[in-house]
């Protein structure tokens, strides 16, 4: 119990000494005290002072903008709250977040904490706390080279979480919808939508019936396996939803809710449909919780998802987007592809989606829906980076014509071959590995057209 | 017309394999088609009708899945292999051919013993790695073909005679496995971890498929570009300070 007090101390000490610094550093650190800790106290987790009410969210994406939602809504409802929102989502970003929020006699200040777990960590964190609530956002195709597969992820999600927890799983994924069985459920789905249809994705990772291996027949997909299916052979059926969200108003921001047979208005936070479910899964949990229907409606009113992925400015009629595409992963780019390249405007998309200091495994362009880019509406594609031959030839094999591309070594040449014609678009797509390349490209863009070099 | 058949495509698709049969058939539209298989169906290879059969990787699940379904053909399987017609099984599709698969805890799993070998199962390590080797056949290439690609994977392979593999390793991530050869032939069955895709990685070895097919003097589509970005990834290959470590 001693280690555990002076990992405790060492903690709050690393904390403050990172605060102090960070004019220096501009450094958050958020997970160092929690590793320091750690290597003091190998079960600090399992010691320290937990709030009375543990939830924790995990999934491919969406984690953090629904632990975010989760976050603001409770301390909208007057909750104190810690969160590893700002840090890390393994063991040593929870540890951290316990340690910083503990008096010194292990007493927990906050009475809610909301916890980010990346699925891969699963075991180490769930060993020592066992949260009340799990929220789930989805199993979907991650990084091969570290989650390999959903039904991996899934196994290790399974396997590792205690029973009794209560969950809150989205009806329309059939992989993650399927979590320890036996534990107390909840489900959300979005009901079908007049944009629903049957979409033609390279990737859909639930195919096969769970109860006879009959081929399922999908109603609609949203994403990857993201939608409702049924087997015509045994009549399996995606589960029905406790909290269904029968209406998305995007006109007036509204959506609506069928929350077990009280349908409910809430301000819509976000349009995207990734964002929406998010929202939607937060609601439930919040429903499920007890917290005041009224609360819940306020706290919606301001709550906003973090803007950093996406930013759009125009200048003398030309609007140009940077949108943070997470490479590596089929569905996340086959979702911004289809976002991106459906909206309205003739337009020209700049991609630097490469991490420029690794060897990368670009497999995941042949599960990625790259066909999106055959579109009438795009007039030209600039790839730029260390191997644009190899996105060149994906854009072919996806029906782009050749004379629509063009490649370059850095993103200095792409002025000259951007056309600045007003009423148009012009689309950055980069990874997270390239915040700085597009701040670059978006100062080149910014400069040409306050220099006069738009046109009709 | 040359029929590709595609065996159980709804769940052998992971890590972009489903496109190694799309290169051979957009290569010649108009002589290939391609065929899918799906679980419960009864292959198409059992009557005759294949003239090359592919597999892709999948989740281990569906390995058993695979195994239990084509466990009724596997003789069926083992006539069109003795007779020398081409098939290529990619990630952990081919580990379904071998005499058994081992899984963490040490049990086995039977499999359809097409070739000598098994393959152990470490879920908790996943292996990565880019990969360079050599492919020989003097029928084709008239020497040796350079192979580059990238593993990432659960499974080693053990027990394949040095004489039965498919590719011979120049380099991998360390060196203990650089000394151990890749995949798996016999005749041409052909059965690789390396994912990239292969064939889209290795046009050489793609247009060597065509031959099997029996198409004279094979070209694949866009060669020029899948050459040339062949060529820079074995520039990386060839390149002393390329960390083989993905």
């Amino acid at each position: 119990m001693l280690r555990f007090f002076v990992a405790l101390l060492a903690a709050k000490l690393a904390k403050l000494a990172i605060t102090i610094l960070k004019p220096i550093t501009h450094s958050e650190g958020s997970h160092f005290p929690g590793q320091l800790a750690l290597k003091l106290c190998p079960d600090f987790l399992a010691r320290a002072a937990r709030p009375e009410l543990v939830i924790a969210v995990t999934g491919t994406n969406g984690k953090t903008t629904l632990s975010n939602m989760l976050s603001d809504g409770f301390q909208h409802a007057g909750y104190r709250v810690i969160s590893n929102r700002w840090g890390s989502n393994m063991e040593p970003g929870v540890a951290s977040i316990l340690a910083e929020n503990s008096t010194l006699s292990n007493r927990s200040r906050a009475q809610v904490a909301v916890i980010e777990v990346d699925e891969k960590s699963s075991k180490r964190i769930y060993s020592r706390i066992t949260p009340d609530y799990l929220v789930c956002t989805q199993f979907t195709r991650d990084s091969m080279m570290r989650n390999a597969h959903p039904y991996y992820i899934f196994d290790f999600v399974n396997e590792n979480l205690p029973d009794g927890v209560k969950m809150i799983l989205n009806a329309d994924d059939l992989i993650s919808s399927s979590l320890k069985k036996d534990n107390p459920r909840t489900y959300y789905s979005i009901a079908r939508q007049p944009f629903d249809v049957l979409k033609n994705s390279m990737v859909n990772d639930a195919q096969v019936c769970p109860v006879c291996n009959n081929h399922l027949t999908y109603d609609y997909t949203r994403y990857d396996h993201i939608g409702h299916a049924h087997c015509d052979k045994c009549g399996f059926t995606s589960p029905e939803a406790d909290y269904l969200l029968t209406d998305i108003d995007y006109e007036n921001r509204i959506i609506r809710i069928n929350c077990k047979g009280k349908v409910l208005e809430f301000n819509m936070v976000s349009d995207g449909i990734f964002n929406t479910y998010d929202q939607l899964a937060a609601i439930s949990l919040f429903m499920e919780y007890g917290i005041d229907v009224e609360k819940i409606q306020n706290a919606f009113s301001s709550i906003q998802v973090v803007g950093s992925r996406y930013l759009t400015d125009t200048i003398d009629g030309v609007e140009f987007t940077s949108n943070m595409t997470k490479s590596l992963i089929a569905p996340a780019c086959s979702a911004i592809f289809d976002y991106i390249t459906s909206r309205p405007k003739e337009k020209e998309i700049v991609i630097f989606i490469e991490d420029p200091h690794t060897i990368d495994n670009n497999a995941y362009m042949y599960e990625t829906d790259f066909e999106y880019f055959n579109n009438p509406s795009i007039n030209k594609i600039i790839i730029v980076g260390k191997r644009p031959q190899e996105f060149y030839l994906r854009f072919l094999f996806a029906g782009v014509p050749e004379e629509k591309m063009v490649q370059v070594g850095s993103i200095e040449e792409i002025d000259k071959h951007l056309s600045y014609k007003r009423g148009t678009a012009i689309y950055f797509l980069y990874d997270n590995y390239q915040v700085a390349t597009n701040i670059r490209a978006r100062e080149i863009v910014k400069k040409a057209l306050e220099g006069g070099a738009a046109h009709d | 017309m040359i029929n590709i058949e595609v065996l159980y495509p709804e769940v052998a698709n992971l890590y972009g394999d489903a496109f190694n049969p799309q290169v051979l058939y957009r290569s010649y539209p108009d002589l290939i088609k391609i065929t899918e298989t799906h679980l419960n169906e009864k292959p198409a290879f059992v009557s005759g009708d294949a003239d090359f059969v592919f597999m892709g990787a999948m989740p281990e699940k569906y390995q058993e899945l695979a195994i239990n379904l084509l466990g009724k053909y596997r003789d069926s399987f083992s006539d069109y292999v003795e007779s020398g017609r081409p098939a290529l099984f990619t990630g952990n599709a081919f580990e379904i051919m071998g005499d058994y698969i081992e899984t963490d805890l040490g049990e086995r799993i039977e499999t359809l013993g097409i070739y000598h070998g098994y393959a152990k199962r470490d879920m908790v390590n996943r292996y990565n790695s880019m990969y360079h080797g050599v492919f020989v056949d003097e029928s084709f290439s008239g020497g040796e073909m350079q192979i580059v690609g990238f593993k990432s994977q659960f499974t080693k392979l053990y027990g394949v005679s040095n004489d039965a593999h498919l590719f011979r390793t120049i380099k991998e991530r360390d060196a203990e496995n650089s000394s151990v050869d890749e995949g798996v032939r016999v005749n041409n069955f052909m059965g690789t971890y390396l994912n990239g895709p292969l064939l889209i990685m290795n046009p050489a070895f793609a247009r060597y498929i065509l031959h099997l097919l029996g198409i004279e003097d094979p070209h694949v589509i866009y060669e020029d570009v899948m050459e040339y970005a062949h060529k820079k990834r074995l520039e990386d290959a060839l390149n002393p300070n390329t960390s083989f470590a993905v």
